[in-house]
């Protein structure tokens, strides 16, 4: 099975140096473990920008990309029709994205535009995959209070990984040199983006109550409680009051 | 000349708890009613809601809908998605909501967005909504760019101002971009300020709830996965259990962590000493962190380490020294041995039934 990874241009965020931006590393990162254990599995790497982007992102191959796929389109041009495009007909089933790009926009909006467009459905904040019976991979995907939640999703599909479902790996040298880059012309759609005006930030005056400690606590009425049970139901209620003794957890003896 | 000092004596009264009398006394009930009897149009704020109550970020929403409002003229409605069996726990009309939908459904429980989709572009299609605003944070900003594929739009995310008819969004490396107002709107947290409390009661009319039809799930859900506290990222937890140089019994320490569900973090001292991993060291060279009730047993409060919890609203603290800062900056601040409180906790929470 064939495994694709979409890639945007990476810049880092401190001197805008080109780069493979990291979530899309953690991409590859969960791509590979998937691959390895597939029979025939095959990672590829997909991206549309112009045709100066394909050496930085050279360090996809020495991630574990076969092979790197540029689509060349202008600068000002959209990515997603030749995205489409591209995907609609080549073998791959599951399609790995990060969750915004580094430069540009970055609105993380691309993965749901390309779903509606293929139709396929697509899988948010996941943070670890895992081949299941055939046409279906498992994911796990991360919700709020660090919940995880495994799902068996149907392909084709769209996975969105968080950037910390992966640390970050090196890019191994020789694969990246000896990989092959595959550049082909795709069709060029002007961005409606293009028209709107992108320019560094302008310094704004804080707000004052912007952060949470504003309405945070200012300390209270220090308690000495008698014995440790007592100081235990203090701390319990309180939980209680905030919501966040739920239903009991099951007492993990296996702990040291 | 010199004017003589007043002769009252000089009282020495802490500011912080000035703040907190001031909070509780904002309750008063309003004194006017905003009307909006004929709105020419529907400014949506989809609101998160956590047990039933408005979250921050919701009165955010409110706050910047309100913005809109003013601007464009209409009326701030709010949707709440609620799952059956759950019962709303805030005032709309105090929260300065004018148009209330209060939309249910059985698929609004699970994680399956399709129904939460569904039944938010047919009460979009249903009333004349001119912007739909949910938090670009959080589930609601899946839901947000979900709902506005679903709609045929590019949304606008990490809102930060409006200015005109153009909203200021955040962008990658410093910048921000300029662009017309999209019908979706992704508000960026704490960008807009909630509407001051008591301010301008609103008449919460409601609104009736259309008729959806959500698509079939496309995942089949497996369950949530019970986590191992010790990995939990510090920044996802909602509960932190820290030890300090307080904490004399780690495996107590672990134990709790473990029946509490909570992630486990410590001060410099207690990384230093080998208790913990150094990745969950908290304070100023380690981690900075939020989560919504922070444990401290046995920490004493080094500055350090109270810039890393500075955003975070509620403090537990548990120390044997009563003048320590760390018991100052605590909601809940208990004098104790916390290895003696921490295995007590222990043995209350495995003898619940």
């Amino acid at each position: 099975m064939r495994v694709t990874v979409l890639l945007s241009m990476g810049g880092h965020p401190a001197s805008g140096r080109p780069r493979l931006a990291p979530g899309e590393a953690a991409a590859l990162s969960l791509a590979r473990g998937l691959a390895a254990t597939l029979p025939g599995g095959c990672i590829g790497a997909l991206h549309a920008g112009p045709a100066a982007n394909a050496g930085p992102l050279r360090a996809a191959l020495g991630l574990g990309a076969a092979r790197l796929d540029l689509l060349a389109i202008g600068p000002n041009e959209d990515p997603l029709p030749a995205l489409a495009a591209a995907l609609a007909t080549e073998p791959a089933r599951l399609v790995l994205t990060g969750s915004a790009a580094e430069t540009g926009l970055g609105s993380g909006t691309l993965p749901y535009a390309l779903a509606e467009m293929l139709g396929w459905p697509l899988a948010e904040a996941v943070t670890a995959l895992a081949a299941a019976q055939a046409g279906t991979v498992d994911l796990l995907c991360a919700e709020s209070g660090g919940r995880r939640r495994r799902l068996r999703q149907p392909l084709p599909a769209i996975v969105v990984v968080r950037p910390d479902a992966a640390p970050p790996g090196l890019a191994a040298l020789g694969p990246m040199r000896r990989g092959t880059v595959g550049i082909r012309p795709a069709e060029a759609v002007p961005d409606l983006a293009a028209a709107w005006d992108l320019r560094p930030a302008r310094r704004r005056p804080r707000r004052l109550d912007r952060s949470p400690a504003a309405e945070a606590s200012a300390g209270a009425a220090i308690q000495s409680p008698q014995t440790p049970a007592e100081a235990a139901d203090l701390i319990l209620d309180f939980l209680r009051n905030e919501g966040l003794l739920r239903a009991p957890q099951p007492a993990d003896e296996s702990k040291p | 000349v010199k004017t003589p000092a007043p002769a009252t004596p000089r009282q020495h009264r802490d500011p912080r708890q000035d703040r907190r009398r001031d909070a509780g006394s904002a309750a008063a009930p309003p004194a006017n009613l905003r009307r909006v009897p004929d709105p020419s149009c529907l400014i949506l704020v989809v609101a998160e809601l956590d047990s039933g109550r408005l979250t921050r970020a919701d009165s955010e929403l409110i706050g910047a809908a309100r913005r809109l409002a003013e601007s464009e003229g209409g009326a701030v409605a709010a949707a709440v998605l609620l799952p059956p069996g759950e019962t709303l726990r805030f005032d709309p009309s105090a929260a300065g909501i004018d148009r209330l939908a209060v939309l249910s459904d059985a698929g609004f429980a699970g994680a399956d967005p399709q129904s939460r989709i569904a039944a938010l572009a047919a009460l979009a299609a249903a009333e004349n909504v001119r912007h739909i605003l949910l938090a670009d944070a959080g589930p609601s900003a899946a839901l947000g760019r979900r709902l506005a594929t679903r709609l045929g739009e590019r949304p606008a995310t990490g809102v930060v101002r409006f200015d005109g008819g153009d909203a200021l969004c955040l962008a990658p490396g410093s910048r921000e971009l300029r662009r017309p107002l999209p019908r979706v709107l992704l508000i960026a947290p704490h960008a807009f300020a909630p509407l001051p409390q008591g301010a301008e009661a609103a008449e919460a009319l409601p609104l009736p709830a259309p008729a959806w039809t959500a698509r079939g799930a496309a995942a089949e859900d497996l369950g949530l996965v019970p986590a191992d506290p010790a990995r939990l990222p510090l920044g996802e937890a909602e509960l932190i259990v820290a030890g300090g140089a307080g904490m004399t019994d780690w495996d107590a320490f672990h134990a709790l962590a473990a029946a509490l569900g909570a992630a486990e973090a410590g001060s410099r001292v207690a990384c230093d000493a080998g208790h913990l991993p150094r990745d969950r060291q908290v304070g100023a060279s380690g981690t900075v962190v939020a989560p919504r009730v922070y444990l401290a047993l046995g920490i004493s409060g080094a500055q350090q380490h109270l810039d890393g919890i500075a955003a975070c609203p509620r403090v537990i603290a548990v120390n044997t020294d009563p003048h320590c800062e760390m018991l100052r900056r605590a909601d809940l601040a208990i004098v104790a041995d916390a290895a003696a409180v921490a295995t007590a906790l222990v043995q209350r929470l495995r003898g619940r039934p």
